[in-house]
């Protein structure tokens, strides 16, 4: 069960993907972006789950925060070069 | 301790299950939808609704109440953040000019004109 639904994962991400390649926008890509990073961290907490070990949660965490601090930093170089 | 164990397992999945549904539902949307704002609109909030669900379907199932503990760690992490980058992202898209000759329709722009 907990396999088939990281395969799930894997493949929406996928799917992120191909908006992140054909993209028009800066915009459109980051958000694709955004999207397949938090699934990759749902999918080092599940993978957490299926192999009982809590260092993945650990790693997860520190995933989590980094994505949100690489975010905001290309957020803040969009907004400085004032176009996209 | 065999029934409790077995509702756990089976509240997880359906858990697991739904959140499931809501990232094939961002998926979709992060594909289908035609406008880039309308695109943020499915990937901030079936991606938030997504997570959370999973997270909370794996903190159910969890072998120990520290795994669970940090698991919903990182889901009320995820649920702070994943908004907050969304909408400075579509601010910081809103602030630049050759973005904004694209709107089809601008009611920040008009209201700040009305008042």
């Amino acid at each position: 069960m907990i396999i088939a639904a990281i395969i799930a994962l894997l493949l929406f991400s996928l799917v992120c993907l191909v908006r992140v390649i054909i993209g028009p926008a800066l915009l459109d890509r980051v958000a694709g972006a955004d999207a397949i990073g938090i699934m990759l961290t749902v999918i080092l907490v599940l993978l957490g789950q299926l192999f009982q070990r809590s260092i993945f949660l650990d790693i997860a965490m520190v995933y989590a925060l980094l994505l949100f601090v690489d975010f905001l930093i290309i957020v803040k170089f969009i907004d400085h070069q004032g176009g996209l | 301790m065999g029934l409790f164990h077995t509702l756990r397992s089976i509240i997880g999945m359906v858990l697991i299950g739904i959140g499931l549904f809501f990232s094939f539902a961002m998926s979709v949307g992060m594909v289908r939808f035609p406008d880039a704002y309308s695109r943020l609109h499915a990937g901030t909030k079936g991606l938030t609704i997504g997570a959370g669900f999973i997270l909370l379907g794996s903190a159910v199932m969890g072998p120990s109440l520290q795994h669970a503990a940090k698991t919903v760690l990182i889901g009320i992490f995820l649920f702070i953040t994943n908004p907050i980058s969304i909408h400075s992202l579509a601010r910081a898209n809103y602030r630049s000019h050759r973005a904004r000759r694209r709107l089809v329709v601008d009611e920040y722009q008009e209201m700040k004109r009305n008042v």
